[in-house]
């Protein structure tokens, strides 16, 4: 099976890399890079990890975690993180986040997450992409 | 030194079901992508990370660790395999086909050092969904084992002590 892997994605035909951000519904967590080349990561907190490129260690993309339990907490707050198009505006989430994590699970005040919402201020995810279940537990 | 993770029997792969091109499975335990990750990938990139994917299967079959527990709520049970490849299939050009395409210009080469490859899984039913995967810096003194791994992790499943 690890050979069908391979030819899998052999078959696969990337694109040009282009900024999109991806919600992973198993992971519940958000992943937006800014540059598609080699990284690795790097676990800030237990809300967000950084793509770090492999040779200058500048910040390519990160990792935000517990997106689910960060929608539902903001509840009647969405209006400031979805814009009347529903789309949900990625800066918006990072600068809230920390806020909304478990205690102890985040660093507020760390410069990190306000660079980041920055750089990633015209993203933005159609909320209907999330799929963020009413059930799901929260963190 | 190889080791295989608690409980596993000697590790190979096994048909499931025909061609399932985005699973694969270590005797009784079934991983799986989910296909939609790597679509995105081919559609937006980074392709590295569609690359990195071939690292997988080999990180479950031969973990140099093994930790439990994400630190996350809801993924208290996860599981993170590492692994250090010795080589990997690195992406050292994109040729322009068109507006939108690059054909991807790719080489065997050897793994980065002082890095850790990390594959988180989580059991969804009877498989083990593949959430993510990654290269960490390795630890200083450990260095088959990400850094600050006792924080980031619950505890370590493999190697048994």
């Amino acid at each position: 099976m690890a050979d069908q892997l391979t030819e899998y994605v052999n078959t696969l035909k990337p694109r040009r890399f282009k900024s999109h951000p991806f919600y992973s519904k198993d992971g519940d967590f958000l992943t937006y890079f800014f540059s598609g080349q080699d990284s690795f990561a790097e676990r800030v907190d237990d809300i967000l990890t950084v793509y770090r490129h492999m040779e200058t260690r500048e910040v390519v993309g990160f990792k935000l975690k517990g997106v689910a339990h960060l929608l539902r907490s903001l509840g009647s707050f969405e209006f400031e993180v979805v814009n009347g198009r529903g789309e949900v505006l990625l800066s918006m989430l990072l600068m809230l986040a920390p806020y909304t994590a478990p205690a102890g699970s985040a660093s507020a005040d760390l410069p990190i997450y306000k660079d980041l919402a920055e750089r990633a201020k015209s993203a933005k995810v159609n909320k209907a992409e999330l799929e963020v279940e009413p059930t799901a537990s929260a963190c | 030194m190889k080791l295989p993770p608690p409980g596993y029997m000697p590790p190979e792969f096994c048909e499931i079901d025909g061609f399932c091109p985005v699973e694969f499975q270590v005797v009784s335990d079934l991983f799986r992508f989910r296909r939609a990750v790597l679509e995105h990938l081919e559609r937006y990139g980074p392709a590295q990370r569609i690359y990195d994917t071939l690292l997988v299967p080999d990180a479950v079959l031969n973990p140099r660790r093994i930790y439990s527990g994400l630190q996350r709520a809801n993924y208290r049970n996860g599981l993170c395999y590492c692994s250090l490849p010795e080589t990997r299939t690195l992406v050292v050009e994109e040729k322009k086909v068109d507006d939108e395409i690059d054909e991807m210009v790719t080489e065997v080469v050897a793994a980065p050092q002082n890095k850790v490859f990390c594959v988180f899984v989580n059991l969804t039913g009877s498989k083990y969904t593949i959430l993510d995967w990654q290269w960490r810096e390795s630890d200083r003194g450990t260095p088959d084992a990400p850094m600050n791994a006792s924080t980031h992790f619950g505890r370590l499943l493999w190697p048994i002590n």
